[in-house]
């Protein structure tokens, strides 16, 4: 292996040893903030996701796993991949896709992304939708694939009514005790482009569809 | 010269030129950038606490562009006015005024009776002078003043106004090159001539 | 175009004058079309966004944003310690690298440890600075640009020309034409057929490929994480495909917590496109960890200096706060005008590019750079960190001077026009004995502007003046004569 520059080397370039001012920054994240906690936070996301041309799609909870069937009729798919932590979801999710006629691949995701390739959609679970952007918020963990949003066609997300944030400074200031993910992506919207004379182009290189269900208890 | 990086050179006339001016209450300048000089790049030609900085700062604080002159100090209100000045007219900001602040010029102009202003296009951009500049690379300036000379014919005015003595130099010049029939004048000539001061055309005569 | 070509485009032979490539874009009118109708249309959208979402508040998050930045450059050493320091808790490799040739070895060495043969990278400019790929595929190694704008420019051998808008200089003609010679595919004009190829042809490479490199957009100090913005996903996949993944990044990259981020991910999609958020931000925290499903099981950062170090002691270190938003590019009147960043004959184009370059490059390497700009300030109106890039051309112009990189019959010039004007009585000689000369050049023109004297032609060193302007000669009564006779005050003579 070839060594680089030492540490030490390197780090003596740029000034002196001990900086006394290093982390006296306090910064002001409320001049950031376009969406408030007061505001109808679910109208806000569902509006925002619509404008970047996903598809959001309110549900009632006990009418999730008919409605997902309906939405998995309408796509109809022939191999999803499942990217969904709770086992509960991930059961209700595979009777949508019997019921739709959609095989299911790789359910627990033991395989990651390599088996992601040749299925027609990735459906996921997410942690946070953002009112603001209209955002997804998901996390890598155990059961859960960064390709599942990415590889596939088409995405499905499900998200949950109260896990909508208001603002995208929420997220970063929320005091998270818990572990950093090793992975999480935001998702806002389709993939784009715009590289060929600013003609705009969805699903270069992710899907080129984005549905969410958004549950309300 | 401040511009170009002579710094001595441009720290030495600034020095003459806050003499010249010591003893006056305000210095008012019918041009943009010679505002934006001698506020924003004056103090900063002299060390921090030395009497020039204070002078050059002093000599700052009482400079004022013509139309800021008119609204910040003199307070005089754009509808007050209310001059007569016949004309369909276009408006180009001079790009110094980026760092003078905001723009009381349209709001002035709103207030000329008879006056048809006509927006242009990509109105903040440059129009290619940038003094030295236009000298050094006058095909870059060139492609500048085409393109800008453009958005002004799209509005179909037949004045240009413009209040900084370089942009209206370089545009007018541009102008009379293919032949425009465009007068390019400052508000302070519209003034001028609206309060009957001056002769229409006389400035250019 | 040849690879010699390519490289030549962004590393030319030094020193390097702007001329020839100016002549080029002036003669390209497609070219300057293109260049001038994407910058200006996402120059205007920035605008909207910004007075729609932020408004008024907005001058005060981009102070604050840049507050944030000068804090990680005054302290830069103890952050990159940190995020060190923190990459490695995660089970991650940090390497250093003085210079680029240092950062290719080391990325080169990685590569070969893993036995590579296919490479897939997301867009990064700091490769481009250290022309990574070529050095990757002189190892053996086939390296696969995976973002559209830069993979068709790589497919037809071509060079970058914007930092966030790789092809902005080439129509989907030339796109279509690339694809079709090199994927020996069917020809096509439609963008949507053509995204489609570059789709499939570039899935197959991520699904193969055994290394990804990527840049970073950020990289947080405190928990060694990377922070990646793109739009088509291509980051996304290329780091999490392959096994092993390089991040190459410079220094100034980092900034202190992921609570600052929401500051630098609302500015930069604002800025760069007009959107309110990029289509996918990632944020990787190490390698992949016994319980994830995938993800790279070997994750390196290749820190670069290559010169930065100097700027950041420098008194130009405000340079170094840039996020590589591509604002003051669209904002750029010059840019538009010379076709694009091929004309600044370096990675780095645009207002940034041309106060960075003479910085990490070499002040007497690219004389055009710092002169070759009116100062309208467009580039630091549209800065989101607030960067001051005309100061920071007068400063280089300053220094080019006193390096001596000016000709001495400039300096002599200002010398002999400063001395007269800080006298009255040479003033008045000079302008008198000025207009007399005008006067003898000039010639009379009527027209509706009125009847007056007009200079059609000038000599050296007004010449360049009367390309495309005429000259009015000047009033016959100067302004100080009139003050005189009509204002009956004076001063000083």
């Amino acid at each position: 292996m070839v060594e680089g520059t030492s540490r030490e080397h390197f780090l003596a370039r740029l000034g002196p040893a001990t900086s006394p001012a290093a982390e006296d920054l306090s910064v002001d994240h409320e001049l950031l903030r376009l969406v408030g906690p007061e505001e109808d936070l679910l109208a806000r996301f569902m509006q925002e996701a619509a404008g970047l041309g996903m598809q959001p799609r309110l549900v009632q909870a006990e009418s999730l796993e008919l409605e997902m069937s309906r939405l998995l009729s309408e796509l109809a798919p022939v191999s999803a991949c499942l990217s969904l932590a709770d086992g509960q979801l991930r059961s209700l999710v595979l009777r949508a896709m019997h019921s739709a006629g959609c095989e299911a691949r790789d359910t627990t995701m033991s395989r990651g992304i390599a088996a992601q390739y040749d299925v027609d959609i990735g459906i996921t679970d997410v942690c946070h939708g953002v009112a603001e952007t209209g955002s997804l918020i998901l996390n890598s963990a155990a059961g859960r694939s960064r390709g599942a949003h990415l590889v596939p066609p088409i995405h499905l997300a499900i998200l949950y009514r109260e896990q909508i944030l208001p603002d995208l400074v929420d997220f970063f200031t929320a005091t998270g005790e818990s572990e950093l993910a090793t992975a999480q992506v935001f998702v806002t919207g389709p993939s784009k482009t715009a590289d060929i004379e600013g003609v705009l182009v969805t699903g270069v290189h992710g899907p080129r569809a984005v549905h969410i269900l958004v549950v309300d208890n | 010269m401040f511009n170009n990086g002579f710094h001595p050179e441009a720290s030495s006339l600034a020095r003459r030129m806050v003499g010249v001016f010591d003893g006056f209450e305000y210095v008012v300048t019918n041009s943009a950038s010679c505002a934006a000089m001698v506020r924003e790049k004056f103090p900063d030609l002299f060390s921090q606490d030395s009497p020039d900085a204070e002078a050059a700062r002093a000599l700052a604080a009482k400079t004022f562009e013509f139309i800021e002159f008119l609204d910040r100090v003199l307070a005089l209100k754009p509808e007050d006015l209310g001059i007569p000045w016949q004309g369909v007219a276009t408006y180009h900001p001079s790009c110094h005024l980026r760092s003078l602040g905001s723009d009381p010029c349209p709001s002035y102009l709103a207030g000329v009776d008879g006056l048809d202003i006509r927006p242009m296009d990509k109105a903040s951009d440059c129009c290619g002078f940038g003094g030295t500049f236009a000298l050094k690379y006058p095909k870059i300036s060139s492609t500048m003043v085409r393109e800008k000379l453009a958005s002004i014919e799209r509005t179909g005015a037949d004045f240009l106004i413009s209040n900084d003595a370089g942009c209206s130099l370089s545009l007018l010049g541009a102008c009379h090159r293919r032949g425009l029939p465009i007068r390019t004048l400052s508000y302070a000539e519209i003034l001028a001539e609206g309060l009957g001061l001056l002769a229409p055309d006389e400035a250019q005569a | 175009m040849s690879d010699d070509q390519q490289r030549h485009l962004l590393d030319p032979k030094l020193p390097y004058l702007m001329g020839a490539r100016i002549d080029k874009a002036m003669a390209d009118d497609a070219m300057r079309t293109a260049v001038t109708s994407t910058t200006a249309a996402k120059d205007v959208l920035r605008k909207e966004v910004f007075a729609n979402s932020f408004a008024e508040r907005y001058p005060a998050i981009k102070r604050e944003a840049a507050r944030i930045k000068a804090h990680c450059l005054d302290n830069l050493r103890h952050y990159i310690d940190k995020f060190a320091g923190a990459v490695e808790g995660l089970g991650g490799k940090v390497h250093f690298a003085s210079d680029s040739q240092e950062a290719n070895r080391i990325c080169v060495a990685i590569a070969k440890a893993e036995g590579a043969r296919l490479c897939v990278k997301s867009k990064s400019m700091v490769t481009e600075e250290a022309f990574l790929v070529r050095d990757l595929e002189d190892a053996g190694v086939e390296t696969v640009e995976t973002d559209l704008g830069e993979f068709i420019v790589q497919l037809d051998r071509d060079a970058p020309s914007h930092i966030v808008t790789p092809m902005i200089h080439k129509d989907r003609r030339a796109a279509g034409r690339a694809m079709q010679r090199e994927l020996q595919v069917e020809y096509s004009e439609d963008p949507s057929k053509l995204t489609a190829i570059a789709r499939s042809y570039l899935r197959d490479k991520f699904r193969h490929a055994d290394l990804g490199i990527s840049g970073a957009n950020f990289l947080i100090a405190e928990s060694g994480s990377l922070v990646l913005c793109t739009n088509e996903g291509n980051a996304g996949l290329s780091v999490t495909s392959p096994r092993v993944h390089v991040v190459f990044a410079g220094i100034e990259k980092v900034i202190p917590r992921l609570s600052d981020l929401p500051f630098f991910l609302k500015l930069l999609a604002r800025s760069g496109t007009g959107q309110d958020l990029t289509v996918y931000t990632n944020i990787i925290s190490g390698p992949r960890r016994s319980s994830d499903p995938d993800g790279p099981e070997e994750l390196h950062f290749i820190l670069l200096d290559n010169g930065r170090s100097k700027v950041l002691a420098s008194d130009q270190s405000e340079l170094l706060a840039c996020i590589r938003c591509g604002a003051c590019l669209n904002a750029c009147p010059v840019f538009r005008a010379v076709g694009g960043g091929h004309a600044y004959g370096a990675v780095y184009s645009g207002p940034i590019g041309a106060a960075l370059t003479p910085l990490l490059r070499g002040l007497e390497n690219y004389p055009d750079l710092p002169q070759a700009s009116s100062l309208c300030g467009a580039c630091h109106e549209a800065c989101p960190v607030d960067i001051d890039l005309p100061k920071h051309f007068v400063s280089l112009r300053r220094a080019q001077i006193e390096q001596q990189i000016v000709g001495w019959r400039e300096r002599l010039a200002y010398r002999l026009w400063a001395k007269s004007m800080r006298s009255a009585l040479l003033f008045r000689m000079g302008s008198r004995m000025g207009r007399i000369a005008l006067g003898l050049l000039s010639s009379r023109q009527s027209g509706k502007a009125g009847d007056r004297r007009w200079l059609m032609r000038l000599p050296w060193p007004m010449k360049a003046w009367s390309m495309d302007r005429d000259l009015p000669m000047p009033a016959r009564r100067s302004f100080r004569q009139l003050w005189k006779s009509e204002c009956g005050v004076g001063k000083n003579g």
